[in-house]
């Protein structure tokens, strides 16, 4: 069982929003969407819900057309009617999807006790904070039980509390076998929730693989040193360059291996040491080397 | 293809008749019918119906008790002098005083005493016409026949109705049928696209064209709004017929409501009307993303309604004009034109078959161009959708 993205290509016009991307999700597993804005991520999961249809490629779950039962949209933009209360509303879209009513209103009430907002049942929508909202629209991607989760940008505007319920409930998701693709800005979470991840620059995916591979792939030889006596270092043959880190220096090596002789060195001249450290590669740092730009 | 329609027209049927728009909306049109139906009554009990106490210095002994006759009751003769009158007028003892020489008559009032003046000349003519009368010796019975109106009876062979009486009452209906037609077709029309806007934006569109063909979702929201456009109106019409039970106007109409034809032709044209006008508006509600701007895009659309709403108020007296024969013929205008014409005058089967085919054809085109539309339409948040027509197209390939 797995979503298959099959070399998809997606023109409007002159303009190619998605240019031969391919991945697959295996069942089960989490995969992170990344890119700058207009990479074409947003047109990639519509192209997964057949709200747009490729120009060329194909798109499958476990070799058939995606069915839009099984699959639970979160979208970037967020979209309820402010007007109509959040039971009804969610009970509604459960329903385009093929829910039975009163098996919906009980989904609804254990979803929203599980979120801890059990109170908000009966208001309406515009009643509730940004946040709030964000979770009812949550409940309304999960309520129908989908195979497949597509969660675009699911933390922006929470609080870090409620981030952490969110990512609670998308691990639990995982851990019960749904597969979900997400896309977000904030590299952490992506490194922190993700087994595999894409990042698109122009609708291409410019790197894309599980994560461990892809950061052994960029790792650079260089330690993190906060000391009083950086100075030492700089006769070091072994020493490519240094240059200043958040409160301490990056120290670039020819490799790893060149360690024990940083290390002693500093011991020998009896230097303050309060860090040294190999400098992990985070995903921030490879989405910024292909991307070439920071992310907002 | 008609997946989900269900939903789609219960969730949006029952928010609407929910919100409060709609019971204010619905409370304040019971009002105005009630208001409009009783506008007699409610008119006479606000006059001023009680008569202001009059005076009439005259030598002429009749002239109260004639005013009297007349209905006058308040009237009393009285000697009394122009000063004494303005003093007592303005003490407020008598509102209205005449004095009268011969068949001339000066009046003195606070304010106009209409109902006293006309009764005054009405009063003094009567009394003049008998002294004239009686001077000249001409005989009665010649008065009487000079007075006597003459006698005319029309017979019409055409449709409205074999006299003028008739014609009226048909011209009654074709006219309240005519003002349903354009009043509804704007307000449910906007309502769709207002409707459509919203869904777009407040993005819950994405969730819903996700799970469901854009045609569905079009075609859901007309048939919900055109059930909440029939359950208002059946609403007005019910109130409409208790509130005005009794007048002459709803009668002549509820008689030739109660012919089949009528209501046939009715029910078909309104319909028909309705479906091409609100897929016009649905298509044009998905091309703009902000409510505002979609009173602006179905202004076209509402302009063509109110030039086919003036041919047919033209109609209504000239149902024979070679204008509105040809513009029945032709869709946008065919609702209230040929209504009209059936009401009003002889149509070939054929000219109505005609006429309704080409509505029903134009409802299927413009179905199929909107669908288009509507697929790209729904996604597309850009500011210029007449210029960014392609992209709309192209945004489902």
């Amino acid at each position: 069982m797995a979503l298959h993205i099959e070399r998809v290509t997606k023109e409007f016009g002159d303009f190619k929003a998605v240019d031969d991307l391919t991945f697959r999700v295996p069942q089960g597993e989490m995969f992170g969407l990344l890119g700058a804005n207009g990479a074409g991520k947003t047109t990639t999961f519509r192209m997964i819900l057949d709200i747009l249809k490729p120009t060329d490629g194909s798109i499958t779950w476990n070799g058939k057309a995606v069915d839009h039962r099984i699959v639970g949209y979160l979208p970037e933009e967020r979209g309820l009617y402010p007007k109509s209360q959040v039971r009804e509303q969610l009970v509604f879209l459960a329903s385009l999807k093929g829910m039975r009513g009163s098996d919906a209103k009980r989904a609804v009430k254990s979803w929203l006790e599980r979120l801890e907002i059990p109170q908000y049942e009966t208001m309406r929508v515009e009643q509730l904070s940004k946040g709030n909202q964000q979770k009812i629209q949550l409940v309304a991607a999960l309520l129908h039980n989908p195979e497949l989760v597509i969660l675009d940008e699911p933390f922006s505007g929470l609080d870090p509390v409620n981030v952490e319920i969110l990512k609670r409930e998308v691990l639990a998701l995982r851990d019960a076998g749904t597969t979900i693709v997400f896309s977000s800005h904030r590299m952490e979470h992506v490194e922190e929730l993700c087994q595999h991840v894409g990042i698109l620059k122009g609708g291409r995916a410019v790197v894309s693989g599980d994560v461990p591979t892809i950061k052994s792939r960029y790792e650079e030889p260089a330690l993190f040193i906060e000391t009083d006596q950086i100075h030492i270092l700089e006769s070091l043959p072994v020493v490519e360059t240094i240059e200043p880190y958040k409160s301490g220096h990056l120290v670039r090596l020819h490799s790893f291996e060149d360690s024990d002789a940083v290390l002693s060195a500093l011991v020998r001249h009896q230097a303050n040491v309060k860090t040294f450290m190999r400098q992990p590669v985070s995903l921030n740092d490879i989405f910024i080397k292909e991307v070439g730009q920071h992310v907002s | 293809m008609f997946h989900n329609f269900g939903p789609l027209y219960a969730f949006t049927l029952k928010s609407r008749i929910r919100s409060k728009a709609f019971l204010i909306s619905t409370a304040l049109t019971i009002l105005f019918i009630f208001g409009f139906t009783n506008i007699d009554r409610i008119m006479s009990s606000f006059e001023d119906s009680e008569q202001a106490s009059a005076l009439v210095v005259s030598e002429n002994t009749e002239l109260v008790d004639t005013m009297k006759s007349l209905g006058y009751e308040d009237v009393a003769s009285s000697e009394i002098t122009e000063e004494e009158a303005r003093a007592g007028i303005n003490d407020g003892e008598y509102g209205v005083v005449a004095f009268v020489d011969g068949y001339d008559a000066r009046v003195i009032s606070e304010r106009p005493e209409q109902e006293f003046t006309t009764l005054l000349q009405t009063s003094l003519q009567q009394l003049r016409n008998a002294e004239l009368i009686e001077s000249s010796d001409v005989d009665p019975a010649v008065i009487t026949a000079l007075s006597e109106p003459i006698q005319l009876d029309e017979s019409y062979l055409g449709r409205g109705g074999e006299n003028s009486d008739e014609l009226l009452s048909s011209s009654a209906l074709v006219y309240v049928m005519l003002m349903l037609l354009y009043i509804s077709i704007i307000t449910y029309g906007s309502m769709i696209s207002t409707e459509v806007t919203t869904e777009k934006s407040s993005r819950v569109m994405e969730l819903i064209i996700s799970t469901t063909h854009p045609v569905t979702h079009m075609l859901a929201k007309v048939t919900a709004i055109g059930t909440l456009a029939l359950i208002q109106i059946g609403i007005f019409l019910g109130f409409g017929y208790v509130s005005a039970s009794g007048s002459e106007l709803a009668t002549t109409v509820i008689e030739n409501a109660g012919n089949a034809r009528a209501v046939i032709y009715l029910l078909v044209f309104f319909l028909l009307g309705y479906l091409l006008y609100a897929s016009l508006f649905a298509v044009l509600g998905s091309l703009v993303s902000r409510v505002e701007e979609s009173q602006q895009m179905v202004m076209p659309v509402i302009m063509l309604l109110v030039a086919a709403f003036l041919v047919a108020m033209f109609g209504l007296n000239n149902p024979d004009a070679t204008i509105v024969t040809i513009l029945s013929f032709v869709p946008f205008f065919a609702p209230m034109l040929m209504f009209l014409r059936v009401m009003l005058v002889d149509v070939a089967v054929w000219e109505v078959a005609l006429s309704i085919g080409l509505l029903i054809g134009t409802i299927g085109v413009t179905l199929w161009i909107g669908s288009k539309f509507y697929r790209g339409g729904v996604l597309f948040y850009g500011t210029n959708a007449i210029k960014q027509w392609r992209q709309i197209l192209q945004n489902r390939q």
